[in-house]
């Protein structure tokens, strides 16, 4: 046995001066090399790391267990563990000529080498990571600069950018989910839509389905996407957005190397992201419901247009009408105005539904009764005539109750024809009671060439009509109770009102009856009274 | 209206639904009827027993679905129909868009005749 020789100066300063991992071992290396005349056959080198890894670029002999059990590693072979106050830091595997004094490799290995390289990657490790913190608050800081963007279109580009180049990606994309909850590409650097929504993982479940399901960032491999053929995933980073109310959609990214401490730089910043794409999503909707409510309040200001200001002055029958419309825009409608036979047309219509389409039907019809009404005077007709016309339109299954009345001021006899409306209620004023002139029949619109059933009736002095929608009969209060028989009630109360009053008085009753219940219902009526 | 059960008796689609038929569900009930039809169903029934309003967005999604059943002639069915549901289908004489039975067995009889 050879006599061992301490390690030099030289020797020791070269092996605790090293900074960083690699030099260290390559100067171990060296110094056995100078020593023994050979270099380690073998070495491994594990780091602490929550537990022991081997780190590759210490690996000298690929085909070296890194675990081998107490006695089973070959004679050559020493295996030492680095402890560092009670905590192991690390351990050495390493194979040298078998005749060589193992003693004194273990002790140039374990006293000079060990302390050395624990400390360089200690220091490698903390550069590493005061690098990382430092990209995370930049990537942070970033972030947190966008959230005072509120338009979402520049708001994305922005945020892509900024995480595209913090993770070093090739491509990528963001996905937004709309209100069906299907992924809709917003925004699209080189990664198609149709690849991404069609990447599935090895058990077919889709690649955006999994992320969203587990709202963690989502790094897959080449080999761990099943792609439809046309696109090759070299590495694939999903980053759903999760923002205070749920999934708003994904960041998605390809590139090669999407390792854990990348994924650590971005997460925090691609919370905030979520939170600004959130944010600005729900100005744009702010915004696209002031506009829509605009628009809304401009349909229900014309549509108010439409409607007669005053009643037509007619000596011996007072008018006055109402239409109140539960929506912005509703669909029903009432008109007042003089015939070619001088008597007084009076139209009470609902349009079945409400919105929009109701009330573009609504203008329809009104322009259709208007045209109808410069030759005919007869209700019965009028409606066959309406009738026919709507028929020829195309409403989508939309159908029209109107009622019709023409009454000759003079001889105050009164013709009414219904096409499915709310029966006309006639006030005597003789006996105080009330005749609902119930005339079933089908609605404008349904089929053409019906035929109109027509009533006559002779009306006296304070005898009133009542023509009205199914909005103020069937107005509900909150415990979905129809106004229904208070109607006859507000009628006969209002025996002695003028026309204008007894409208008054029958509005004033349905909103006593609703309360606080919201109306479910336009509401429409005409009062008449005979003078 | 607050649900609408669906079930197939004998191969035959019958929708019950409950409280109201307007503005706020007629739509929907509406696609539904028409889906069942596209699904490869004849005539349909629908059970009204626990409906007691039916407002004009309702009778106009149920002519509608109607309408698109008598295109390929089959038929909407409806049977236990209240009161005052009764009243608005007489006043708009909107029955002669479906058919008309008292009670679901005789709806189930009405529906195979069609057949």
């Amino acid at each position: 046995m050879s006599t061992r020789i301490p390690v030099s100066g030289s020797e020791f300063a070269r092996l605790h001066a090293a900074l960083d991992p690699r030099t260290c071992y390559t100067t171990w290396r060296t110094v056995c090399e100078e020593r023994f005349g050979c270099a380690p056959l073998a070495a491994y080198i594990s780091v602490r790391d929550g537990g022991f890894t081997l780190d590759p670029q210490f690996s000298v002999a690929k085909d070296m267990p890194h675990r081998w059990s107490a006695n089973g590693a070959p004679a050559n072979v020493r295996m030492l563990e680095f402890q560092y106050r009670d905590r192991t830091l690390g351990g050495f595997a390493w194979a040298f000529d078998p005749d060589l004094d193992f003693q004194e490799i273990e002790e140039i290995t374990t006293e000079h080498f060990a302390p050395a390289f624990f400390r360089a990657s200690y220091l490698a490790q903390a550069l590493a990571e005061n690098s990382r913190s430092r990209d995370q608050l930049h990537y942070l800081s970033e972030m947190g600069n966008l959230l005072g963007v509120l338009d979402v279109a520049t708001l994305l580009v922005n945020i892509l950018e900024l995480t595209s180049g913090i993770l070093d990606a090739d491509l990528g994309s963001i996905v937004l989910l709309d209100a069906a909850n299907e992924p809709v590409t917003e925004l699209e650097w080189g990664l198609p839509h149709e690849a991404l929504v069609s990447a599935r993982l090895a058990d077919g479940v889709k690649v955006l389905d999994c992320a969203f399901e587990s709202r963690e960032p989502l790094s897959l491999r080449n080999e761990d996407v099943i792609t439809d053929g046309h696109f090759v995933f070299d590495g694939l980073l999903v980053l759903p957005l999760v923002g205070p109310n749920g999934v708003l959609g994904s960041m998605n990214f390809v590139g090669t190397e999407f390792g854990p401490d990348r994924l650590e730089v971005v997460r925090p910043g691609v919370s905030l992201a979520a939170i600004a794409v959130e944010n600005a999503m729900l100005v744009k909707i702010k915004l696209e419901r002031e506009r829509e409510q605009e628009q809304l309040a401009l349909g229900k200001s014309i549509q108010q247009g439409l409607l007669p200001k005053s009643p037509p002055e007619v000596e011996g029958v007072e008018l006055a009408g109402h239409s109140e419309s539960a929506t912005m825009i509703g669909g029903d409608y009432f008109d007042y105005f003089k015939l070619a036979d001088d008597g007084l047309g009076l139209l009470v219509a609902d349009v079945a539904g409400k919105g929009v389409a109701a009330g573009l039907i609504m203008t329809a019809a009104r322009a259709m009764f208007r045209a109808a009404c410069i030759d005919l005077e007869d209700p019965r007709a009028i409606l066959e005539q309406v009738n026919n016309l709507m028929c020829a339109e195309e409403f989508g299954g939309r159908f029209v109750t109107a009622v019709f009345v023409n009454v000759d001021p003079k001889t105050r006899v009164a013709r009414i024809a219904s096409a499915g409306h709310e029966p006309t209620r006639i006030f005597r004023a003789s006996d105080a009671t009330i005749e609902e002139i119930l005339q079933p029949a089908l609605p404008l619109g349904l089929r053409d060439a019906v035929e109109y059933d027509q009533r006559v009736v002779h009306l006296q002095p304070g005898d009133a009509m009542v023509l009205h929608t199914d909005g103020v009969n069937e107005a509900m209060d909150l415990q979905r109770v129809q106004f229904g028989d208070q109607l006859d009630a507000a009628i006969l109360a209002g025996k002695n009102d003028t026309a204008e009053e007894l409208m008054q008085r029958i509005l004033s009753c349905v909103d006593e009856h609703i309360g606080d219940a919201a109306r479910h219902d336009d509401t429409t009526l005409i009062t008449a009274r005979m003078r | 209206m607050t649900t609408v059960s669906q079930e197939t008796i004998n191969g035959l689609a019958v929708f019950r639904p409950e409280g109201s038929i307007d503005i706020t569900n007629s739509a929907e009930l509406r696609d539904s009827l028409l889906e069942t039809f596209k699904a490869g169903h004849q005539s349909v029934v629908l059970d009204l027993d626990q409906v007691n309003y039916v407002d004009s967005s309702g009778l106009s999604a149920l002519v509608a679905a109607a309408s698109g059943y008598e295109k390929q002639g089959a038929k909407v069915i409806l049977c236990c129909i209240q009161p005052a549901v009764m009243k608005v289908l007489e006043m708009t004489k909107l029955t002669q868009f479906f058919e008309i039975c008292s009670d679901l067995n005789e709806a189930e009889a009405k529906a195979q005749s069609l057949a």
